[in-house]
């Protein structure tokens, strides 16, 4: 694969890994405290909203720079950031699968 | 009181949902062949991203304009609350996923070109990436059933 | 609330409903799929009769895969319609219905299948009971929840699991008797 196809592909999977892991800290910590979650109401009119925008701004800045920064890339990389996008996945919806039913038996 | 473009957008998000899951089904049984067609592959995780971005939006609208002000209330007085404190919370979220993760198969798929059939490492882990993919979707599918039963 | 039975509702032909039109979708897409399965088995029978799948037996084979897949995703629409219905229509309980969940489960049970005998993780004689026995009894939980039956989620599984047990030794007695007389 030329260059620049793969570092295009791995930016958008590593920008896909960042945007998966932010929403889970996000959504944990404005759960957990409650002026972070004020707050994104406050600025988006709702805070699923806000995650949502703050998401895909993360995607894009992760994307951009590691398409612009980074040198080569090969596509042994592809395979690995994919793999690593499967885990993140996975584990990002357990985590927040399993933190929600932490809250809804604690409360 | 639901407005025509409230059930509009429900129905949409609904319908789009399947959508979705179906063709990022398509998507995961086509990678599971030793030689993909990649012109299947291109259509049909197009058709994935796409229904999955329109689902999340008209979700959304629904979500922020109707579901917080008159269904959640209704859920968590009724028999049924850990069908929004739990399935809700966690469908709004995990849902918030996906078009991040089909847009990275999609450029997989559309700038991989003939990678996809000649290397099988490229090929099994974009096979096991839309399989996750569409088992999410399938998981987000059946808790919005499970939430929906519960407005009463 | 809006009610989606009204003429007016749906713009397609005079005095048909929405819902009677997901219940001829659905019907035809349960059709396909359960005739599709159906002659899949017949077709898998004859072409295994000298032991191996010939260029135009895996041709007619592929065809109705194909066919089982259209009616496959036209039940699944038009099924995720009727859930719709019911929600926009005061019907909420429905879809906790036990019977609705165990037709679900089978429905998944047969995508999980056609993955595993795509990926070869599953032979012939587990993999074809499951198609053939999941479609009958998507089939037949369609039937129960039109009349109003009322059956436990975990019943159903049970007789699921007893059938496909059964369907797959009786699927390769016939299959070894057709190869037999070959």
């Amino acid at each position: 694969m030329e260059i620049s196809k793969t570092k295009l592909i791995n930016a958008c999977i590593v920008g896909a890994i960042s945007a998966v892991i932010f929403i889970v800290a996000l959504t944990i910590m404005a759960d957990l405290y409650a002026p972070l979650k004020k707050l994104l109401k406050d600025a988006h009119h709702h805070h699923w909203v806000g995650k949502g925008i703050w998401a895909t701004i993360l995607f894009v800045i992760v994307a951009s720079g590691y398409y612009f920064i980074k040198k080569t890339d090969t596509s042994e990389s592809t395979t690995r950031f994919m793999g690593a996008l499967t885990g993140t996945l996975i584990f990002g919806a357990l985590t927040l699968f399993l933190f929600f039913v932490y809250e809804f038996f604690k409360h | 009181m639901i407005t025509p473009l409230l059930t509009f957008s429900l129905i949409l998000h609904v319908i789009l949902g399947i959508v979705g899951v179906a063709a990022s089904y398509a998507v995961w049984l086509e990678l599971l062949k030793k030689s993909p067609s990649l012109s299947f592959l291109k259509k049909s995780s197009l058709i994935s991203f796409f229904s999955y971005l329109l689902s999340w939006l008209s979700g959304g609208y629904y979500y922020v304009v109707y579901y917080g002000d008159i269904q959640k209330p209704k859920i968590i007085a009724g028999a049924y609350p850990w069908a929004h404190k739990i399935f809700t919370e966690a469908k709004e979220h995990i849902f918030l996923f996906l078009p991040f993760a089909v847009l990275a198969l999609l450029i997989v798929i559309w700038k991989g070109n003939q990678d996809l059939s000649q290397n099988e490492g490229l090929r099994k882990g974009a096979a096991f990436l839309a399989g996750v993919i569409t088992v999410l979707g399938l998981l987000i599918a059946l808790a919005g059933i499970i939430i929906s039963g519960a407005v009463r | 609330m809006l009610s989606l039975k009204t003429r007016d509702a749906l713009p397609i032909s005079n005095g048909m409903d929405i819902y009677l039109f997901l219940v001829i979708i659905h019907l035809i897409g349960t059709a396909l799929g359960v005739g599709g399965a159906t002659f899949i088995e017949i077709f898998l029978i004859k072409a295994l009769r000298d032991g191996h799948v010939d260029p135009i037996e895996s041709d007619f084979l592929k065809t109705t895969f194909t066919v089982v897949r259209v009616g496959l995703v036209l039940a699944l629409l038009s099924g995720f319609g009727f859930l719709l219905y019911y929600q926009l229509n005061g019907q909420a309980f429905k879809l906790y219905n036990p019977l609705l969940w165990a037709k679900l489960t089978i429905v998944i049970i047969i995508a999980a299948n056609a993955l595993l005998l795509q990926a070869h993780k599953i032979s012939l004689y587990w993999g074809s009971a499951f198609s053939f026995v999941s479609w009958y009894g998507a089939l037949i939980i369609g039937v129960f929840l039109t009349n109003a039956k009322s059956y436990s989620y975990f019943e159903v599984m049970l007789y699921y699991v007893i059938a496909v047990i059964a369907g797959s030794i009786i699927l390769d007695l016939i299959r070894k008797s057709f190869s037999a007389k070959a």
